[in-house]
């Protein structure tokens, strides 16, 4: 399949501080693409490099196979972003400002206005296409922010942190809005909810410190840990954590109180992880230790954590 | 994509519905209005009187204004003279008003153009849609389309008033002229705070650097003239702030108004391509 966005040695400094060293990355088409990494990683200034709200020092960006110049914008239709922390105009209704968006976008003024009515239906804000900024909280503003990133149904959306500050309500409706979009077009996501980057994202790279550290399916980033972590209820006794070591396929068990979860190593060249996550489940059965969720692999969090090594502080 | 001469249209029609519908907006032109009929209404008051003192026993104290006008605009007294007799005096200060104005004017509608999306990043929903070189001249644009609007408004209710209350004989010819003059004269400040909206990137910034250059070049060329007796550099220096040096448009002699004018357009090109070159390689 062709990359909708390929980047290649993209650098940005902010004076002695280097926000990009030499990313590069291939975001495949259609599908959720997720971009994490700890604050002060990269990743705003990377979809601002892509946006083309920062010029790069270096390194190029390719938009449907379009080479993005610095200071212009992609092509009709290419690019859809939802910045973050950009202000709408507060003398003005949002539905005049999204019509204006259309425009520039090249879009009929008919067009233009049925466009607003469509992204803003998408978003559940039908209501406040004649409303003023100021009418609205943070989060409705987040999500007609959102609306204006879908105008002209551009071939690849950008959301810089699309459900920052919502309630888990409008986060759900937004995670609901992306994965209907994704089957035909490509998007781009960041957050700090890595739950949240799990649960949508086919792909994800990890940035820290202005560097990729990896660019992966989700599934192989989280289950090639050859790993099963149990939430119980209670926490096990030396004894039954030394009948579940006792067990063919697991090498080590550890109970870690500050997870509340309990972690069984075992060896996936001799196991399957299925196999040896029916094994855990029926001792566990048997030492009469209720489980209340069981899972192969580590989650995206704990990964991240890993690889960008901030679990060592 | 929608053509640039199309985009730039609708950047310009934005910001001209954006500014009208601003609180401060409403209230400037407001304000403009109620000052631009007192000034016409106080400027028709004195056409009966100028004219008396034109003819008979005022003759010489008319002859005295004159020189004073003459010697405040450094305008030779024929050119003047010939100004005042061509068209009807209450017009013609009704001209001199607004290049008075013509600054603040600029100043209080034109300072924000690109500061404030940059400072609020709102130019990051446009920055992907736009060209950069549309974007910036769009909101030039659209600034210089608000100030001339003011300036017109305030120019056609003072002309009306002096042409309804002195009964001088309208010239709607000298009012475009008068239009057209102080729009363009305009255009150069507002290319300026285009440049510093950009450089700064703070709306208040380029309020207060504004004003503090115009007080600086008014300071720097005074003390060229007189504490080291340097006239050319005064010149030199009072011409960094461009709307000085544009009285010669408000008077018929050709010379000087070229001269002014070629100054008005070459100052707008090189400081708005400075801006234009600036925005263009900024961070949004």
């Amino acid at each position: 399949m062709s990359a909708a966005v390929e980047i290649r040695g993209l650098e940005k400094s902010y004076g002695a501080t280097r926000a990009l060293a030499g990313v590069s990355l291939s975001v495949p088409a259609r599908g959720v693409f997720g971009v994490v990494g700890p604050n002060g990683a990269g990743k705003t200034t990377l979809f601002s490099v892509i946006s083309g709200f920062l010029h790069p020092d270096a390194g190029s960006v390719v938009i449907g196979g379009t080479a993005i110049v610095p200071g212009r914008p992609p092509p009709a239709g290419a690019l859809g972003v939802l910045p973050q922390d950009a202000s709408f105009i507060g003398e003005l209704s949002l539905g005049r400002q999204l019509q204006h968006f259309g425009l520039l976008q090249g879009l009929s003024r008919s067009e233009a206005n049925a466009e607003v009515k469509r992204t803003l239906a998408l978003v559940g804000l039908p209501e406040v296409e004649r409303k003023r900024p100021k009418a609205l909280s943070h989060g409705m503003l987040k999500r007609v922010g959102i609306a204006q990133a879908l105008i002209g149904n551009p071939d690849v959306v950008i959301f810089d942190e699309p459900t920052a500050g919502l309630d888990p309500h409008a986060a759900r409706g937004i995670h609901g809005l992306v994965r209907t979009i994704a089957p035909t077009q490509t998007v781009i996501v960041s957050s700090h909810n890595l739950g949240e980057i799990e649960s949508l994202c086919t792909e994800v790279a990890i940035l820290d410190r202005g560097t990729l550290l990896r660019q992966d399916h989700v599934g192989s980033v989280v289950g090639e840990a050859a790993v099963l972590m149990v939430r119980l209820s209670t926490a096990p006794t030396p004894e039954q954590l030394d009948q579940l070591r006792g067990l063919t396929a697991i090498t080590a068990a550890s109970w870690i109180p500050s997870l509340g979860r309990l972690q069984l190593d075992f060896d996936a060249q001799a196991t399957r992880p299925g196999y040896a996550a029916s094994d855990v489940a029926r001792k566990l059965a048997d030492l009469e230790l209720p489980f209340v969720e069981l899972q192969v692999g580590k989650s995206l969090e704990d990964r991240f954590v890993e690889q960008t090594g901030l679990g060592a502080s | 994509m929608a053509s640039k001469p199309l985009q730039l249209w609708h950047v310009c029609r934005f910001d001209l519905a954006r500014r009208l519908r601003s609180v401060s907006g409403i209230v400037s032109l407001a304000v403009l209005v109620i000052v631009s009929s007192l000034v016409g209404r106080q400027l028709a008051a004195a056409a009966a009187a100028l004219e008396k003192a034109s003819e008979g026993q005022n003759a010489e104290a008319f002859g005295m204004l004159l020189e004073m006008v003459a010697a405040m605009t450094d305008f030779p007294l024929e050119t003047v003279r010939e100004t005042l007799e061509l068209h009807s005096p209450p017009l013609v200060g009704a001209f001199a008003f607004l290049m008075l104005v013509m600054p603040v004017l600029s100043l209080t509608m034109g300072y924000d153009q690109c500061a404030s999306d940059i400072e609020t990043r709102h130019a990051r929903y446009l920055a992907f849609r736009i060209d950069r070189v549309t974007l910036y001249l769009g909101k030039l644009l659209g600034a210089w389309a608000i100030v001339s609007l003011a300036l017109s408004t305030a120019a056609i209710s003072m002309a009306v008033y002096i042409w309804v209350r002195a009964g001088s004989a309208p010239e709607p010819l000298y009012l475009v002229r008068i239009i057209v003059t102080v729009s363009v004269c305009a255009l150069p400040l507002l290319t300026f705070l285009g440049l510093l909206g950009t450089l700064r990137g703070r709306a208040r910034r380029v309020a207060l650097l504004a004003i503090l250059s115009w007080l600086a070049v008014g300071l720097a060329s005074g003390a060229a003239r007189h504490w080291l007796e340097l006239e050319v550099l005064g010149d030199a220096v009072e011409f960094l702030w461009p709307t000085n040096g544009q009285w010669a448009l408000v008077f018929d002699g050709w010379q000087g108004w070229l001269i002014s004018a070629a100054r008005v357009v070459g100052y707008a090109v090189v400081v708005g391509a400075l801006g234009l070159l600036h925005f263009r390689r900024r961070d949004l």
